[in-house]
């Protein structure tokens, strides 16, 4: 127990990523210093962003960067004590050495019935997400419908439920299989869900949402977000959180071809942040 | 006393020529009780004419919906006395006759020093298009940097002015000749413009604002929203009025911008509008524009056409480029 396993990103990939661009890195348990604590990992969250991440994103050989709850093991700072479990950003290693000093070093609270891995998903970054996209982006109004792309994802799950809660009206799910599609409606509570292999997504969207959509939540672009754009109400709404579909692709996809009704239909797109920009900054 | 008016003989594929349009000529109809009639003084020919070739001008009817400037040389309605200039939607005719409550006529207030051809441009519907991109779309704010596409243009250049008039910080516009970068600079006083033509758009305003703009506003479309979407900087915003570089083959658009992704990762909004949504704002526009009229602080860009026989000459330059500002066909 004191050495500390470390994932590196060895090579850049070409299209999908595969376990060869990685390797595993051990080194020793790092000592506490005044103004660290020593941190076990506990739950590691594995992100579509970090794809993106690997095009230049991250250093060759070098640990990674990625959301991570863990307990404290030792404290530099009084500000934490042992024991306490903390969310950062030193992920992809077993443990880390967090300098309190980082703004996104921050102690979470441990609810009673929440289990500690909502702190990345409906409690983290995810949950904000669609939380941010809903209502702070798209301005969602009660009974009004909503597409969501990637809807059996981490963003996707939480937001149609969050919809529901919201008031939504019909609240319309994408997803890549059929166990997925059945989850969203059957377990999720998603109105209408359709398997976008199935079909082109612009005929399967409108079956689901004859009378339209009037916000939509897109984690995908490419062929979905032209969908939408076909979709949409007068006034309607996009917001628009990473672009999944493109992260595999040095030359993004055709952007849609139906982009012009963005004038016709009066409709704003939004794009928002689920990660902190600063690493994509050139 | 006859009238002329022009009627859509056929839907072009592409640009279009004379040949899509005719000519009718027909006896003035004699006045009925509740009617105006007006005598167009000028009439305004815009890009999103040739969207109405396609669809809203009917084969054989008349070319309808433009604006136009008259005034009422004859009425028995009240609401258009005669003598007042009116402003109207009556399209491509030397006269019109209007009702009462018609839609999208008004009486005009004239103002002391304000050129009549200036309620087509500034004070109409362009200048209107230019304020409200900028307060009610964009809502630009004191010392925020713009990007103007089609800056020689009517909505562009006067949109250029009104940011300067609002504060703006850098006004940067790109446009298709050289002479129209040194009208766009010299003359509307934009910071800076560049030519498209002189090299790739969104390279040309990087080496201008190398840290991005906070705001655009693009006409254009297809490159000009791409070189808009890269320039953009982090958080900022694009109105998206038009997509003039479209208009002609409307069943084709171009491949949307490749950079379209931007959008969403660097918290970008992109929002259409059409002004038509926006008229109540038409008062709070013009108590910012005539008084910058009058000063000659805010210029008038106009490209004037003489004579009814060269409205279609007028429409297919505007749609080549052909004007400086909004342009207009005098009677």
């Amino acid at each position: 127990m004191n050495t500390v396993r470390y994932v590196h990103q060895v090579r850049v990939p070409n299209g999908f990523p595969t376990a060869d661009d990685f390797a595993f890195a051990d080194g020793p348990l790092p000592s506490v210093r005044p103004g660290t604590v020593l941190v076990e990992n506990i739950y590691l969250s594995v992100d579509p962003y970090m794809r993106q991440m690997m095009d230049g994103g991250w250093d060759l050989h070098a640990p990674l960067e990625g959301r991570a709850v863990g307990r404290v093991l030792e404290s530099g700072d009084p500000a934490f004590h042992v024991g306490q479990f903390v969310f950062h950003r030193e992920g992809w290693r077993t443990h880390a050495l967090v300098d309190t000093a980082d703004p996104r070093l921050r102690v979470v609270e441990a609810f009673d019935g929440v289990p500690l891995s909502t702190h990345l998903s409906i409690l983290g970054g995810t949950g904000l997400s669609a939380y941010v996209g809903l209502v702070k982006i798209a301005g969602l109004r009660a009974g009004e419908s909503v597409f969501i792309s990637a809807a059996a994802g981490g963003v996707g799950t939480a937001a149609g439920q969050l919809a529901k809660v919201l008031g939504a009206g019909r609240v319309i799910g994408s997803a890549g299989t059929a166990a997925k599609v059945r989850h969203l409606v059957d377990d999720l509570g998603f109105d209408a869900a359709f398997n976008y292999k199935d079909g082109p997504v612009a005929d399967q969207l409108r079956a689901a949402a004859p009378d339209g959509i009037d916000v939509y939540l897109d984690n995908v672009g490419g062929d979905h977000l032209e969908a939408a754009i076909d979709s949409l109400v007068e006034h309607g709404r996009i917001a628009w959180c990473g672009a999944i579909a493109q992260y595999h692709d040095a030359q993004p996809p055709p952007a849609p071809r139906n982009l012009f009704e963005i004038n016709g239909k009066r409709l704003r797109m939004e794009g928002f942040a689920v990660r902190e920009h600063d690493h994509l900054i050139p | 006393m006859t009238m002329k008016t022009l009627h859509l003989k056929a839907r072009p594929a592409g640009l279009p020529t004379a040949e899509h349009f005719g000519v009718t000529e027909a006896e003035i109809p004699p006045p009925v009780a509740g009617t105006a009639l007006v005598e167009n003084i000028y009439l305004s020919v815009d890009p999103y004419m040739r969207e109405l070739m396609d669809a809203g001008w009917e084969v054989g009817g008349p070319c309808d919906s433009g604006r136009a400037v008259g005034r009422v040389v004859a009425s028995s309605e009240p609401s258009w006395p005669e003598g007042a200039l009116v402003s109207h939607g009556g399209g491509w005719s030397t006269h019109a006759v209007l009702t009462a409550g018609q839609a999208g006529a008004r009486v005009l207030r004239e103002h002391e020093g304000v050129p009549v051809s200036a309620y087509l441009s500034v004070l109409g519907g362009t200048g209107l298009t230019a304020y409200v991109g900028l307060t009610e779309i964009l809502r630009l704010q004191p010392d925020e940097s713009i990007f103007i596409s089609a800056a020689a243009g009517a909505v562009g250049g006067t949109a250029g002015q009104i940011a300067r008039l609002l504060g703006a910080g850098q006004v940067i516009g790109s446009t298709g000749s050289a002479a129209k970068v040194k009208h766009v600079v010299g003359d509307l006083g934009f910071d800076h413009a560049v030519n498209y033509h002189d090299g790739p758009l969104a390279d040309q305003l990087h080496a201008i604002a190398p840290e991005g703009v906070h705001t655009s506003l693009d006409g254009v479309g297809g490159d000009h929203l791409a070189a808009a979407i890269a320039v953009t900087r982090e958080f900022g915003r694009i109105a998206w009025v038009g997509a003039i570089s479209q208009y002609n083959d409307a069943a084709n658009p171009p491949a949307a911008p490749r950079n379209l992704y931007r959008v969403a990762d660097y918290s970008i909004t992109l929002t259409g509008y059409q002004v038509r949504h926006h008229l109540h704002l038409r008062d709070q526009a013009e108590a910012l524009l005539v008084p910058n009229v009058q000063s000659g602080r805010l210029r008038i860009a106009e490209t004037i056409v003489e004579g009814f026989d060269h409205v279609v000459d007028a429409f297919i330059g505007v749609l080549r480029g052909d004007n400086t500002g909004k342009m207009l066909v005098r009677l």
